[in-house]
């Protein structure tokens, strides 16, 4: 890099890619002189926006394709051994021949893992003859998410709760859209304290209710630091 | 006789470390190598070599700005005249850790060790499926006569390949660490059997595209940037970088025996 020239044609290249109107990784790789296929191997391509875009046959060996979104890209025949794919979202992506070998991956929460939904109810008194007739597929992520970039998940500590069916160690999907009301069971901060409980609103008086004979309704005055940062929607309780 | 043959053996000792020129490291922030040779005192035409390597990140000054670069792994390659590496005395086959030493303290501190999690009421919030970066790097405290050293190490996988007069190893980053960091200290790369004299080992170590990451950028570009432009970016300095200073090698050893 020493080389004034080339020094000249560097800045001039990194001016041109900068000025860009477009944000097409393609055609910023064309406008820098890289050729996508061969020159990405290894490279930092977290959070990039690849969607659609045709990687056949593109090496991308150990490449951090972290965050990427990869959906509805062609990546036939490409190779991603040793990839990094974190929270990538392969969605609709094409991988037929993909060399995907000693890759890191956790899907992103919008990839579908849907299983089996059986429609004969399970009875939870007398058992019924089970029939193989499936109603369709599950996919838990959507059927207990519906705001993923506003659901958290807390682990509940304690058995203040336990009328509401809800355990010591279990784990709540809180959902910080949803607004709470009357009844709903809520993640609340209490001078600086996080607590989970049934909102009550009567009266002009707020209290959170436990579900449990062994603990008092605490009332919120104009004196209480008190904030609500979500409604629960699902409790996961675990039978093993 | 015995003493003829000490006398030999340290002859021999004194001629095979003599490496000619120097060693030649173009990046020694990013990589310092030697080699030395060691002859076996029971047969000496058998020379052991041993390794020494250090990985880090460089910055490097680029038109207006400057960049951090470090090597995702890289290939140490033989060039053996008159001399062979048999397959079975290949050694430094495996996963290794390369330390790196954070801190000496001369005396003994306690430490503490604290939890990550804490408990608020009765609630303990997740860490939950963000997307941890797993494993980023290990790290140990060793203690010994009154001083503390705490050190970090990365993982590096070394495989091996090539001829019994071309070896090469393979260095590839393991751990979660985007490049190598750290030492490796006076490793055992093999036992070159000399065949005739003089004989030359020429080792280099070479570097693609592949393994060059940049993990930082000052004064090149907006921090505002689209994460397309920003990769583009990169890469295109990472390829400019390799053909203008990191070709066709990026250290290289000479040793000569005779």
């Amino acid at each position: 890099m020493n080389d004034k020239q080339s020094g000249q044609d560097l800045q001039d290249s990194i001016q041109q890619i900068l000025a860009a109107k477009t944000d097409d990784f393609l055609e910023l790789a064309k406008i820098a002189g890289l050729n996508p296929t061969e020159d990405f191997a290894g490279a930092n391509l977290k959070g990039t926006d690849l969607r659609g875009a045709d990687l056949r046959g593109a090496d991308l060996r150990g490449a951090d394709l972290r965050g990427a979104d990869l959906s509805f890209t062609t990546l036939d025949g490409a190779n991603l051994d040793g990839a990094k794919l974190m929270s990538a979202d392969l969605n609709g992506a094409s991988l037929n021949f993909t060399v995907l070998g000693n890759i890191s991956y956790q899907p992103k929460f919008t990839e579908q893992y849907s299983l089996n939904l059986y429609m004969t109810p399970v009875a939870a008194g007398f058992p019924s003859p089970a029939e193989d007739y499936i109603e369709g597929q599950l996919d838990l992520n959507q059927y207990l998410i519906k705001h993923p970039a506003a659901t958290f998940f807390v682990r509940v500590a304690g058995d203040s709760m336990v009328g509401a069916g809800i355990h010591s160690s279990d784990i709540l999907i809180v959902d910080r859209v949803l607004e709470p009301k009357h009844g709903s069971i809520v993640i609340a901060v209490i001078n600086g304290e996080l607590t989970v409980k049934r909102l009550h609103l009567k009266d002009e008086r707020i209290l959170l209710l436990a579900e449990n004979d062994d603990y008092h309704p605490l009332e919120i005055n104009e004196y209480t630091d008190f904030e609500i940062w979500g409604v629960v929607t699902n409790v996961i309780h675990s039978l093993c | 006789m015995v003493q003829n043959s000490i006398a030999n053996w340290h002859c021999n000792y004194i001629e095979f470390l003599m490496s000619h020129p120097p060693p030649q490291n173009r990046c020694p922030d990013c990589l310092f190598m030697s080699l030395e040779g060691l002859p076996q005192s029971i047969v000496p035409e058998q020379i052991d070599l041993y390794l020494t390597i250090n990985f880090n990140e460089q910055w490097e000054k680029v038109i207006g700005g400057r960049l951090k670069w470090g090597l995702r792994g890289g290939e140490l390659r033989l060039q053996l005249t008159n001399g062979i590496i048999p397959y079975s005395s290949r050694e430094l086959t495996d996963s290794l850790e390369l330390f790196i030493l954070k801190k000496r303290v001369m005396q003994e501190s306690s430490q503490a060790q604290k939890g990550i999690e804490g408990s608020i009421s009765n609630i303990v919030i997740l860490p939950a499926w963000t997307g941890k970066p797993g494993i980023k790097a290990h790290a140990g405290v060793e203690q010994s006569s009154g001083k503390t050293d705490e050190f970090e190490f990365t993982v590096c996988q070394v495989t091996t390949k090539g001829a019994e007069e071309n070896p090469a190893w393979v260095f590839a980053v393991k751990t979660g660490e985007p490049v190598l960091k750290g030492l490796l200290k006076w490793a055992k790369l093999g036992t070159l059997d000399i065949k005739a004299k003089p004989c030359t080992v020429l080792a280099t170590f070479e570097i693609s595209l592949r393994d060059i990451y940049i993990t930082n950028a000052e004064g090149l570009w907006p921090a505002d940037i689209s994460q397309n432009k920003r990769a583009v970016l990169e890469r295109m300095l990472a390829l400019s970088l390799l053909k203008s200073k990191l070709q066709p090698y990026l250290s290289q050893v000479k040793l000569h025996y005779e």
